[in-house]
Protein backbone atom coordinates (compact mmCIF):
# COMPACT_ATOMS: atom_id res chain seq x y z
CA UNK A 1 0.00 0.00 0.00
CA UNK A 2 1.27 3.22 -1.12
CA UNK A 3 0.44 6.78 -0.57
CA UNK A 4 -1.13 9.08 -2.80
CA UNK A 5 -0.50 12.16 -1.27
CA UNK A 6 1.91 13.16 1.70
CA UNK A 7 0.65 12.31 5.28
CA UNK A 8 0.72 15.47 7.03
CA UNK A 9 0.30 16.44 10.78
CA UNK A 10 -2.51 18.63 12.66
CA UNK A 11 0.41 21.77 12.04
CA UNK A 12 0.72 21.30 8.06
CA UNK A 13 3.93 19.61 8.40
CA UNK A 14 4.82 16.82 5.46
CA UNK A 15 6.03 13.67 7.12
CA UNK A 16 5.86 10.67 4.20
CA UNK A 17 6.09 11.74 0.98
CA UNK A 18 3.91 10.61 -1.69
CA UNK A 19 4.77 7.20 -2.89
CA UNK A 20 6.15 5.73 -0.17
CA UNK A 21 5.44 2.56 1.41
CA UNK A 22 3.24 2.20 4.37
CA UNK A 23 3.22 -0.67 7.05
CA UNK A 24 1.48 -1.33 9.97
CA UNK A 25 4.71 0.37 12.20
CA UNK A 26 5.01 3.35 9.72
CA UNK A 27 0.87 3.87 10.01
CA UNK A 28 0.91 3.45 14.06
CA UNK A 29 3.87 5.73 13.94
CA UNK A 30 1.98 8.12 11.41
CA UNK A 31 -0.96 8.15 13.62
CA UNK A 32 1.21 9.03 17.05
CA UNK A 33 2.52 11.66 15.48
CA UNK A 34 -0.41 13.28 14.47
CA UNK A 35 -1.65 12.19 11.33
CA UNK A 36 -5.24 12.02 11.10
CA UNK A 37 -5.88 10.91 7.58
CA UNK A 38 -3.90 9.18 4.60
CA UNK A 39 -4.71 9.19 0.93
CA UNK A 40 -3.71 5.73 -0.54
CA UNK A 41 -3.32 4.58 -4.28
CA UNK A 42 -5.96 2.46 -5.76
CA UNK A 43 -9.77 2.86 -5.86
CA UNK A 44 -10.87 3.86 -2.58
CA UNK A 45 -11.46 1.09 0.07
CA UNK A 46 -15.09 0.43 1.54
CA UNK A 47 -17.12 3.30 2.03
CA UNK A 48 -19.92 1.64 3.38
CA UNK A 49 -22.15 2.39 0.40
CA UNK A 50 -21.68 6.22 0.75
CA UNK A 51 -19.82 6.58 -2.41
CA UNK A 52 -21.93 8.02 -4.96
CA UNK A 53 -21.96 6.82 -8.83
CA UNK A 54 -21.37 9.33 -11.41
CA UNK A 55 -25.56 9.44 -12.65
CA UNK A 56 -26.11 11.04 -8.77
CA UNK A 57 -23.26 13.02 -9.01
CA UNK A 58 -24.41 14.62 -11.85
CA UNK A 59 -28.21 14.71 -10.67
CA UNK A 60 -26.88 16.68 -7.65
CA UNK A 61 -25.18 19.27 -9.72
CA UNK A 62 -28.11 19.86 -11.54
CA UNK A 63 -30.22 20.60 -8.67
CA UNK A 64 -28.10 22.68 -6.99
CA UNK A 65 -28.54 24.81 -10.55
CA UNK A 66 -32.04 24.61 -9.97
CA UNK A 67 -32.54 28.23 -9.44
CA UNK A 68 -30.55 29.26 -12.71
CA UNK A 69 -30.81 26.70 -15.02
CA UNK A 70 -32.51 29.45 -17.69
CA UNK A 71 -29.47 31.17 -18.07
CA UNK A 72 -27.30 30.27 -20.90
CA UNK A 73 -23.72 31.56 -18.56
CA UNK A 74 -24.73 29.18 -16.39
CA UNK A 75 -25.87 26.44 -18.43
CA UNK A 76 -22.56 26.18 -20.08
CA UNK A 77 -20.88 26.31 -16.12
CA UNK A 78 -22.93 23.74 -15.49
CA UNK A 79 -21.79 21.83 -18.79
CA UNK A 80 -18.19 22.29 -17.33
CA UNK A 81 -19.16 21.37 -14.13
CA UNK A 82 -20.50 17.65 -15.79
CA UNK A 83 -17.83 17.16 -18.17
CA UNK A 84 -15.10 17.14 -15.02
CA UNK A 85 -17.43 14.60 -12.98
CA UNK A 86 -17.15 12.42 -16.11
CA UNK A 87 -13.63 12.44 -16.77
CA UNK A 88 -12.90 11.97 -12.75
CA UNK A 89 -14.89 8.90 -13.49
CA UNK A 90 -13.01 7.78 -16.22
CA UNK A 91 -9.81 8.55 -14.47
CA UNK A 92 -11.04 6.59 -11.41
CA UNK B 1 -40.01 41.46 12.99
CA UNK B 2 -36.92 43.00 11.94
CA UNK B 3 -33.64 43.43 13.63
CA UNK B 4 -33.06 47.10 14.57
CA UNK B 5 -30.23 47.56 12.18
CA UNK B 6 -28.38 50.63 13.69
CA UNK B 7 -28.32 48.49 17.64
CA UNK B 8 -27.01 45.39 15.88
CA UNK B 9 -24.34 47.79 13.79
CA UNK B 10 -23.20 48.86 17.47
CA UNK B 11 -22.61 45.38 18.49
CA UNK B 12 -21.07 44.43 15.49
CA UNK B 13 -18.65 47.14 15.95
CA UNK B 14 -18.12 45.88 19.69
CA UNK B 15 -17.40 42.85 18.79
CA UNK B 16 -14.08 43.78 17.06
CA UNK B 17 -11.82 43.18 19.72
CA UNK B 18 -13.45 40.33 21.73
CA UNK B 19 -11.89 37.41 20.30
CA UNK B 20 -8.74 35.88 22.09
CA UNK B 21 -6.52 38.11 20.73
CA UNK B 22 -6.90 41.33 22.23
CA UNK B 23 -4.18 41.95 23.61
CA UNK B 24 -1.68 41.19 20.70
CA UNK B 25 -4.91 42.90 18.31
CA UNK B 26 -4.02 46.31 20.29
CA UNK B 27 -0.43 46.18 20.04
CA UNK B 28 -0.49 45.16 16.56
CA UNK B 29 -3.34 47.43 15.10
CA UNK B 30 -1.30 50.93 15.88
CA UNK B 31 1.69 49.05 13.84
CA UNK B 32 -0.40 48.22 11.03
CA UNK B 33 -1.82 51.66 10.29
CA UNK B 34 1.57 52.73 10.67
CA UNK B 35 3.40 53.31 7.50
CA UNK B 36 6.68 53.08 9.46
CA UNK B 37 6.12 49.37 11.35
CA UNK B 38 8.55 47.10 9.67
CA UNK B 39 8.08 43.38 9.56
CA UNK B 40 10.39 42.49 12.18
CA UNK B 41 8.16 44.54 14.54
CA UNK B 42 5.04 43.09 13.37
CA UNK B 43 6.37 39.55 13.68
CA UNK B 44 7.93 39.62 16.87
CA UNK B 45 4.51 41.09 18.35
CA UNK B 46 2.64 38.28 16.78
CA UNK B 47 5.21 35.63 17.72
CA UNK B 48 5.17 36.43 21.34
CA UNK B 49 1.48 34.95 21.47
CA UNK B 50 2.58 31.09 20.30
CA UNK B 51 -1.31 30.36 19.99
CA UNK B 52 -2.26 33.25 17.52
CA UNK B 53 1.33 32.22 15.68
CA UNK B 54 0.01 28.68 15.28
CA UNK B 55 -3.23 29.46 14.32
CA UNK B 56 -2.07 31.64 11.79
CA UNK B 57 0.07 29.70 10.39
CA UNK B 58 -2.35 26.58 10.48
CA UNK B 59 -4.77 29.06 7.70
CA UNK B 60 -1.63 30.06 5.60
CA UNK B 61 -0.90 26.50 5.13
CA UNK B 62 -4.45 25.47 4.35
CA UNK B 63 -5.16 28.14 2.20
CA UNK B 64 -1.90 27.93 0.16
CA UNK B 65 -1.66 24.13 0.43
CA UNK B 66 0.80 23.10 -1.23
CA UNK B 67 2.86 26.73 -1.55
CA UNK B 68 6.52 25.87 -2.09
CA UNK B 69 8.17 25.25 0.85
CA UNK B 70 5.56 26.04 2.74
CA UNK B 71 5.54 28.86 5.02
CA UNK B 72 7.02 28.24 8.29
CA UNK B 73 7.37 31.55 10.26
CA UNK B 74 5.65 34.33 10.49
CA UNK B 75 8.29 36.27 9.03
CA UNK B 76 8.07 34.34 5.95
CA UNK B 77 4.40 34.98 6.23
CA UNK B 78 4.88 38.34 6.58
CA UNK B 79 7.29 38.92 3.83
CA UNK B 80 5.73 36.74 1.12
CA UNK B 81 1.94 37.73 2.12
CA UNK B 82 2.19 41.69 2.84
CA UNK B 83 0.81 43.50 5.97
CA UNK B 84 -2.79 43.82 4.74
CA UNK B 85 -3.09 39.96 4.00
CA UNK B 86 -1.74 39.38 7.63
CA UNK B 87 -3.84 41.62 8.90
CA UNK B 88 -6.77 39.62 7.02
CA UNK B 89 -5.11 36.40 8.41
CA UNK B 90 -5.42 37.67 12.22
CA UNK B 91 -9.07 38.30 11.68
CA UNK B 92 -9.64 34.81 9.88
CA UNK B 93 -8.35 33.00 12.57
CA UNK B 94 -10.98 34.43 14.57
CA UNK B 95 -13.28 33.57 12.50
CA UNK B 96 -12.15 29.96 12.35
CA UNK B 97 -12.49 29.45 15.76
CA UNK B 98 -15.76 30.84 15.76
CA UNK B 99 -16.62 28.64 13.25
CA UNK B 100 -15.88 25.83 15.19
CA UNK B 101 -16.79 26.84 19.00
CA UNK B 102 -20.23 27.28 16.59
CA UNK B 103 -19.46 23.78 15.09
CA UNK B 104 -20.44 25.57 11.56
CA UNK B 105 -18.32 23.34 9.89
CA UNK B 106 -20.10 23.49 6.34
CA UNK B 107 -19.40 26.92 6.19
CA UNK B 108 -15.39 26.70 7.06
CA UNK B 109 -15.80 24.19 4.28
CA UNK B 110 -17.16 26.36 2.30
CA UNK B 111 -15.11 29.70 2.83
CA UNK B 112 -11.74 27.37 2.40
CA UNK B 113 -13.22 26.26 -0.94
CA UNK B 114 -13.43 29.89 -2.04
CA UNK B 115 -9.99 30.71 -1.11
CA UNK B 116 -8.53 27.90 -3.05
CA UNK B 117 -10.57 29.00 -5.96
CA UNK B 118 -10.35 32.11 -6.10
CA UNK B 119 -6.69 31.60 -6.03
CA UNK B 120 -6.87 29.54 -8.45
CA UNK B 121 -8.57 32.26 -10.80
CA UNK B 122 -6.49 35.49 -9.43
CA UNK B 123 -3.33 33.06 -11.05
CA UNK B 124 -5.13 31.53 -14.21
CA UNK B 125 -6.17 35.12 -14.77
CA UNK B 126 -2.65 36.65 -14.25
CA UNK B 127 -3.59 38.65 -11.24
CA UNK B 128 -0.38 39.81 -8.97
CA UNK B 129 -2.41 39.25 -5.92
CA UNK B 130 -3.50 36.01 -5.75
CA UNK B 131 -2.90 35.67 -2.34
CA UNK B 132 -4.58 38.78 -1.26
CA UNK B 133 -7.70 37.58 -3.03
CA UNK B 134 -7.80 34.10 -1.64
CA UNK B 135 -8.00 35.56 1.96
CA UNK B 136 -10.87 38.03 0.77
CA UNK B 137 -12.56 34.59 -0.58
CA UNK B 138 -11.68 33.49 3.08
CA UNK B 139 -13.11 35.97 4.89
CA UNK B 140 -16.02 36.36 2.30
CA UNK B 141 -18.77 35.18 4.52
CA UNK B 142 -17.99 36.29 7.71
CA UNK B 143 -21.01 38.46 8.63
CA UNK B 144 -22.54 34.86 8.45
CA UNK B 145 -20.62 33.98 11.37
CA UNK B 146 -21.71 36.94 13.38
CA UNK B 147 -25.28 36.38 12.71
CA UNK B 148 -24.66 32.71 13.52
CA UNK B 149 -23.07 33.58 16.89
CA UNK B 150 -24.81 37.21 17.84
CA UNK B 151 -28.20 36.68 16.49
CA UNK B 152 -29.14 32.53 16.99
CA UNK B 153 -32.78 32.99 17.34
CA UNK B 154 -32.97 35.04 13.92
CA UNK B 155 -30.04 32.71 12.39
CA UNK B 156 -32.83 29.55 13.21
CA UNK B 157 -35.58 31.40 11.67
CA UNK B 158 -33.19 32.08 8.66
CA UNK B 159 -32.11 28.16 8.24
CA UNK B 160 -36.04 27.69 8.61
CA UNK B 161 -36.82 29.77 5.76
CA UNK B 162 -34.52 28.87 3.46
CA UNK B 163 -35.92 24.99 3.63
CA UNK B 164 -39.17 25.70 3.67
CA UNK B 165 -39.45 28.64 1.27
CA UNK B 166 -36.79 27.13 -1.12
CA UNK B 167 -34.38 30.27 -0.92
CA UNK B 168 -31.35 31.99 -0.67
CA UNK B 169 -29.39 32.32 2.67
CA UNK B 170 -29.09 36.06 1.09
CA UNK B 171 -32.63 36.20 0.54
CA UNK B 172 -33.72 34.95 4.22
CA UNK B 173 -31.45 37.28 5.71
CA UNK B 174 -33.04 40.15 4.19
CA UNK B 175 -36.56 38.93 5.10
CA UNK B 176 -35.76 38.04 8.14
CA UNK B 177 -33.70 41.04 9.30
CA UNK B 178 -33.75 43.41 6.73
CA UNK B 179 -30.20 43.57 5.68
CA UNK B 180 -27.95 40.41 5.00
CA UNK B 181 -24.33 39.09 5.57
CA UNK B 182 -22.53 41.31 3.46
CA UNK B 183 -23.58 44.67 5.48
CA UNK B 184 -23.02 42.71 8.84
CA UNK B 185 -19.29 41.96 6.79
CA UNK B 186 -18.73 45.55 5.84
CA UNK B 187 -19.36 46.73 9.37
CA UNK B 188 -16.52 44.67 10.55
CA UNK B 189 -14.18 45.64 7.74
CA UNK B 190 -14.77 49.45 8.67
CA UNK B 191 -13.98 48.47 12.00
CA UNK B 192 -10.89 46.71 11.18
CA UNK B 193 -9.81 49.35 8.86
CA UNK B 194 -9.20 46.83 6.08
CA UNK B 195 -8.54 47.93 2.68
CA UNK B 196 -10.66 48.04 0.14
CA UNK B 197 -9.33 44.96 -1.95
CA UNK B 198 -10.12 42.66 1.23
CA UNK B 199 -13.60 44.66 2.09
CA UNK B 200 -15.16 45.08 -0.97
CA UNK B 201 -15.42 41.28 -1.80
CA UNK B 202 -16.73 41.03 1.47
CA UNK B 203 -19.26 43.84 1.08
CA UNK B 204 -20.46 43.35 -2.72
CA UNK B 205 -19.88 39.34 -3.70
CA UNK B 206 -23.17 38.88 -4.13
CA UNK B 207 -23.46 42.65 -5.92
CA UNK B 208 -19.98 42.68 -7.70
CA UNK B 209 -20.63 45.36 -9.93
CA UNK B 210 -21.09 47.89 -6.96
CA UNK B 211 -17.37 47.70 -5.97
CA UNK B 212 -15.71 50.83 -6.91
CA UNK B 213 -12.42 50.02 -5.18
CA UNK B 214 -11.13 46.65 -5.95
CA UNK B 215 -13.45 45.27 -8.91
CA UNK B 216 -11.41 42.85 -9.81
CA UNK B 217 -10.87 40.51 -6.35
CA UNK B 218 -14.51 41.23 -5.69
CA UNK B 219 -15.28 39.57 -9.24
CA UNK B 220 -13.15 36.75 -8.14
CA UNK B 221 -14.54 36.29 -5.13
CA UNK B 222 -17.49 36.49 -6.37
CA UNK B 223 -16.88 34.00 -9.54
CA UNK B 224 -15.14 31.52 -6.91
CA UNK B 225 -18.28 31.22 -4.75
CA UNK B 226 -20.40 30.65 -7.28
CA UNK B 227 -18.37 27.83 -8.72
CA UNK B 228 -17.98 26.62 -4.80
CA UNK B 229 -21.34 25.79 -4.84
CA UNK B 230 -21.62 24.47 -8.25
CA UNK B 231 -19.33 21.53 -7.28
CA UNK B 232 -21.47 21.63 -3.95
CA UNK B 233 -18.33 21.88 -0.88
CA UNK B 234 -18.41 22.72 2.27
CA UNK B 235 -21.87 24.37 2.84
CA UNK B 236 -22.49 27.89 2.44
CA UNK B 237 -26.20 27.93 4.17
CA UNK B 238 -27.59 26.90 1.20
CA UNK B 239 -27.68 24.54 -1.73
CA UNK B 240 -28.24 26.88 -4.09
CA UNK B 241 -25.53 28.11 -7.15
CA UNK B 242 -26.00 31.83 -7.54
CA UNK B 243 -26.48 33.85 -10.87
CA UNK B 244 -22.97 34.91 -12.22
CA UNK B 245 -22.97 38.87 -12.44
CA UNK B 246 -22.13 39.45 -16.32
CA UNK B 247 -19.96 42.52 -15.62
CA UNK B 248 -17.87 40.50 -12.96
CA UNK B 249 -17.59 37.04 -15.61
CA UNK B 250 -16.88 40.20 -18.43
CA UNK B 251 -13.92 41.78 -15.98
CA UNK B 252 -12.13 38.18 -15.76
CA UNK B 253 -12.67 37.42 -19.56
CA UNK B 254 -11.86 33.82 -19.34
CA UNK B 255 -12.03 31.25 -22.20
CA UNK B 256 -14.06 28.47 -21.97
CA UNK B 257 -10.96 26.51 -22.29
CA UNK B 258 -9.72 28.46 -19.19
CA UNK B 259 -12.70 27.89 -17.26
CA UNK B 260 -12.34 24.10 -17.86
CA UNK B 261 -8.47 24.19 -16.42
CA UNK B 262 -10.29 26.35 -13.10
CA UNK B 263 -12.66 23.15 -12.78
CA UNK B 264 -9.76 20.83 -13.15
CA UNK B 265 -7.47 22.36 -11.10
CA UNK B 266 -10.40 22.87 -8.63
CA UNK B 267 -11.12 19.49 -8.26
CA UNK B 268 -7.85 18.28 -7.41
CA UNK B 269 -6.68 21.08 -4.76
CA UNK B 270 -10.21 20.77 -2.93
CA UNK B 271 -9.53 17.17 -1.96
CA UNK B 272 -6.58 18.35 -0.43
CA UNK B 273 -8.11 21.40 1.11
CA UNK B 274 -10.24 17.98 2.65
CA UNK B 275 -7.35 16.23 3.37
CA UNK B 276 -6.08 19.23 5.48
CA UNK B 277 -9.70 19.70 7.44
CA UNK B 278 -10.21 15.97 8.02
CA UNK B 279 -6.04 16.29 9.20
CA UNK B 280 -7.62 19.04 11.59
CA UNK B 281 -10.24 16.91 12.91
CA UNK B 282 -13.02 18.23 10.43
CA UNK B 283 -14.94 15.62 8.66
CA UNK B 284 -16.48 16.19 5.34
Amino acid sequence: MKLAKPAVNDRGVVLFGTGAELTEDIIARLSKAGVKRMTVEGHPVNTDGQEKDLGQEIAELHDRFRSVEKDPLMRKIRGFFVERLKERAKEA
Amino acid sequence: MTVEKENFRKRVEALINVPTLEGVLEKIKPLMDSSNAGVEDIATIISSDQVLSAKILRVVNSVFYGFPGRISSLRHALIILGFDAVKGLILSTSVFDAMLAGGFYGLWEHSMGCAVTAGIIARKTRDPNPEEISIAALLHDIGKVIIKTELPEESSRIDQAVKENQISTYDAEREILGFDHTTVGEWLCQGWNLPDKLADPIAFHHKPDLSQFAQRPTAIAHVANVFVRAIGFGFGGDNLVPQINSAAWEILDMSDSLVKEIVKEMDGKLEDAEDFLAANGIQM
